[in-house]
């Protein structure tokens, strides 16, 4: 899976690419470490073109969410498709994230918060 | 023009567990979905895109409507969560509200339009962008530019608006669409007498009196002599058993209303009935007075068949010999039995069966053994659908058993079983296997050598 | 009836390749019976991708690091049935396959692949048979549905 880390209007994004399953999500906490690292406390992860999920996707990105929460700070989703919708819908997740169309809004509403 | 629905199912919570919707958004009038009313209405006055915005979504409502295609209008689906402003949804919903003039539905509401009217927008005069507003919902446009946001308007000619936010409103609601407003609806049936809709698949006795104006679901038997109407709907799946009387009342979906019971101005849904004049509520623990009907699972005809020829054929070949045997047993004094209560499926319902007890005194016990008659009993249970001919061991009903069944999604008791078909000891490891194995793989070859095993083993090693 | 079977070292990336694998050939199977519209082909297709994978995925996870014991996955389709049964099978210690749902709200990080099984498959099983975990799943192609 490629991660592509970027920045806007001062909030971290990460737009995601191809399938994030239990493969990937090695990756995926490595760099969110990192990230953490650099202190920032609110991101947004851009899951457009994330064509597969799986509980290891979904684990890790809980995982990640409770390290920016224990900051008091936030992962807002963005860019979700049908298929990735549906497993979000029903492991309940969408209820522990907000969740926009697109990425930019995602990175506005941390201003309007 | 695009539209964003809203449904706060929070608010609406009270909804569920009334008839067959399973979400809210699903409660009927009319036996058509309240969301589907509003979506007509969105068609109505132009919406060529509609997006429904869910906090709780269990995948009913995306089922039925789908893509939108049977409207002719393009819906999606998207996520809120429960304290979401309309300006946070909306901005959520970005790319959905740009580009195009966006009217925001907050919340299930009830828009009393006529199908057959013209409905326009008046972008002039004063206004706060809200064609509706009350604490239960409301109603806002805003043009293309998403800022303008107050733009102002009116639809006209005038619409009334009603929010079902307790039962006596769906109750009045849906009585003035039956009353005075059937024809301003599109409602799911076929109206043959003037005021009076049927669904598919309607059955009426011969001596049933209807007095429109009365909505009647899918799949419904109206028995005997039972009377319904005037101001009376019926949703699906419903029987009403002779002599009952139903009038000015609301008959929800899965419910079996009792022979000469006789319901007015009430709300009915399974066992509970509620009464529209003071809200109060009661549950009929009576089930041949009032009960719920469970919804037919679609049967495996193959299967159906197989169980039923076999049982029957099963019957046929054992009638004599469980007669003269029995009847020797009983007057020998040979016969023992053990009534007990056994899981019949993985939800708990149970049943009591007599079983031989194993007590293998004398030549009599031994006979009836071989033939398998002391199973002659069970056969009828084939017909009544709560055995299999061949399936799985019958577990007792306790602590211990239901266990095992919960964990076993599978489990569908039978007459004979697999585990005496293969000769396995009841207890063992590999007859818990085995169980599991042709559960999963069930099939016509299968279970018909399972049933030849199982009956030649009665005979082999019981003689 | 037929079926198929494939087998890998229990590696992720090898499940991975599995449960796309096991895509493609329920895609292929589906096309010799007269299926619905290609809007529930697709969701059908990614149900049964996403519960394959889940399985696969426990199965390398629950074995030994460098484990020699191959997971086999079998698909076998009923044409008769409109039905589908993929199996999947790993040598490693019998494990827990209780029913029990996450407590969403807890946050948890694991836990959601059986619960995800269950949910997107008509009927799930667990079987331990000659030293082999089997979990049995089956789906149900309904037809005439939109």
């Amino acid at each position: 899976m490629k991660i592509r880390i970027d920045e806007m209007n001062g909030i971290r994004t990460l737009a995601l690419a191809g399938r994030f399953d239990a493969s990937a999500t090695g990756g995926f906490k490595d760099t969110f470490k990192g990230l953490l690292q650099e202190g920032a406390a609110n991101y947004v992860v851009d899951l457009q073109k994330v064509d597969y999920i799986d509980s290891g996707g979904l684990g890790s990105l809980v995982s990640a969410l409770r390290q920016t929460r224990s900051i008091d700070g936030d992962i807002r989703i963005s860019g979700l498709s049908g298929k990735v919708r549906s497993v979000f819908e029903l492991t309940r997740l969408h209820r522990i994230f907000e969740i926009f169309d697109d990425e930019l809004q995602a990175v506005k509403s941390y201003r309007t918060n | 023009m695009n539209s964003l629905i809203i449904i706060r199912e929070k608010h609406y919570s009270w909804l569920r567990g009334l008839g067959s919707a399973d979400h809210p958004a699903m409660v009927t009038i009319c036996n058509k979905p309240i969301l589907e009313y509003m979506v007509d209405f969105i068609v109505l006055v132009g919406g060529k895109k509609i997006r429904l915005v869910f906090e709780e979504p269990d995948g009913s409502v995306e089922a039925y409507f789908g893509n939108g295609e049977r409207w002719g209008v393009e819906i999606e689906y998207g996520n809120a969560q429960a304290d979401d402003t309309i300006a946070r949804v909306v901005e959520k919903n970005s790319s959905f509200g740009e580009q195009a003039p966006l009217i925001v539905i907050d919340g299930l509401l009830f828009i009393h339009y006529d199908k057959n009217a013209r409905y326009e927008i008046n972008p002039e005069g004063p206004g706060t962008g809200f064609l509706y507003n009350s604490e239960s919902g409301s109603i806002s446009y805003s043009t293309a530019d998403a800022a303008e946001r107050s733009t102002l308007v009116e639809f006209t000619p005038n619409l009334q608006i009603s929010t079902p936010r307790k039962i006596v409103n769906l109750f009045r609601i849906t009585m003035q669409v039956l009353r005075e407003e059937q024809h301003r609806y599109v409602i799911p049936g076929y109206g043959a007498d003037k005021g009076v809709i049927l669904g598919r698949n309607v059955e009426i006795g011969k001596e049933v009196k209807i007095h429109g104006p009365v909505v009647v679901g899918s799949n419904v038997r109206l028995l005997g002599s039972a009377v319904i109407g005037p101001n009376v709907v019926i949703g699906n799946n419903v029987i009403v058993d002779d002599g009952a009387e139903v009038r000015e009342s609301l008959v929800m979906a899965d419910t079996y209303i009792g022979r000469r019971l006789y319901i007015s101005a009430k709300m009915v849904a399974g066992s509970k009935v509620v009464s529209v004049s003071n809200n109060a509520s009661i549950e009929v623990s009576d089930e041949f007075l009032l009960s719920p009907l469970k919804r037919s699972l679609p049967i495996n005809i193959v299967r159906y068949l197989f169980n039923v020829c076999g049982a029957f054929l099963l019957a046929l070949l054992q009638l004599i010999p469980f007669c003269i045997f029995f009847t020797l047993g009983w007057l020998k004094g040979d016969l023992r039995f053990n009534k007990s209560r056994f899981l019949l499926s993985s939800d708990g319902q149970t049943k009591i069966f007599r079983t031989p007890s194993g007590f293998r005194t004398g030549a009599i016990d031994r006979i009836i053994r071989s033939l398998s008659l002391d199973r002659f009993a069970l056969l009828k249970e084939v017909f009544a659908g709560k055995l299999q001919l061949v399936g799985n061991r019958l577990i007792p009903d306790t602590a211990e058993g239901r266990e095992f069944v919960k964990d076993f999604s599978g489990y569908s008791p039978g007459i004979f079983n697999y585990t005496e078909a293969d000769r396995l000891d009841p207890g063992a490891a590999e007859s818990e296997i085995a169980e599991r194995f042709y559960s999963a793989n069930r099939g016509f070859l299968t279970e018909s050598k399972s049933l030849m095993k199982a009956l030649m083993n009665n005979l082999l090693y019981n003689t | 009836m037929r079926i198929l079977e494939l087998s890998f070292i229990p590696t992720l990336d090898n499940a991975q390749w599995a449960t796309i694998a096991v895509r493609q050939i329920v895609e292929t199977l589906m096309k010799t019976v007269k299926v619905a519209g290609i809007e529930g082909m697709d969701k059908f297709l990614s149900e049964i991708e996403l519960a394959t994978g889940e399985a696969c995925v426990n199965s390398v996870k629950h074995g030994p690091e460098q484990g020699i014991d191959k997971i086999q996955v079998s698909v076998v389709f009923k044409e008769k049935y409109s039905n589908f049964i993929v199996t999947v099978s790993d040598g490693n210690k019998r494990y827990d396959f209780s029913d029990r749902e996450p407590d969403f709200d807890a946050l948890p990080e694991s836990g959601y692949g059986i619960y995800i099984m269950r949910n997107l498959m008509d009927k799930v099983s667990y079987q331990r048979e000659k030293g082999r975990n089997l979990v049995i799943m089956e789906k149900e192609i309904k037809q005439g549905e939109e």
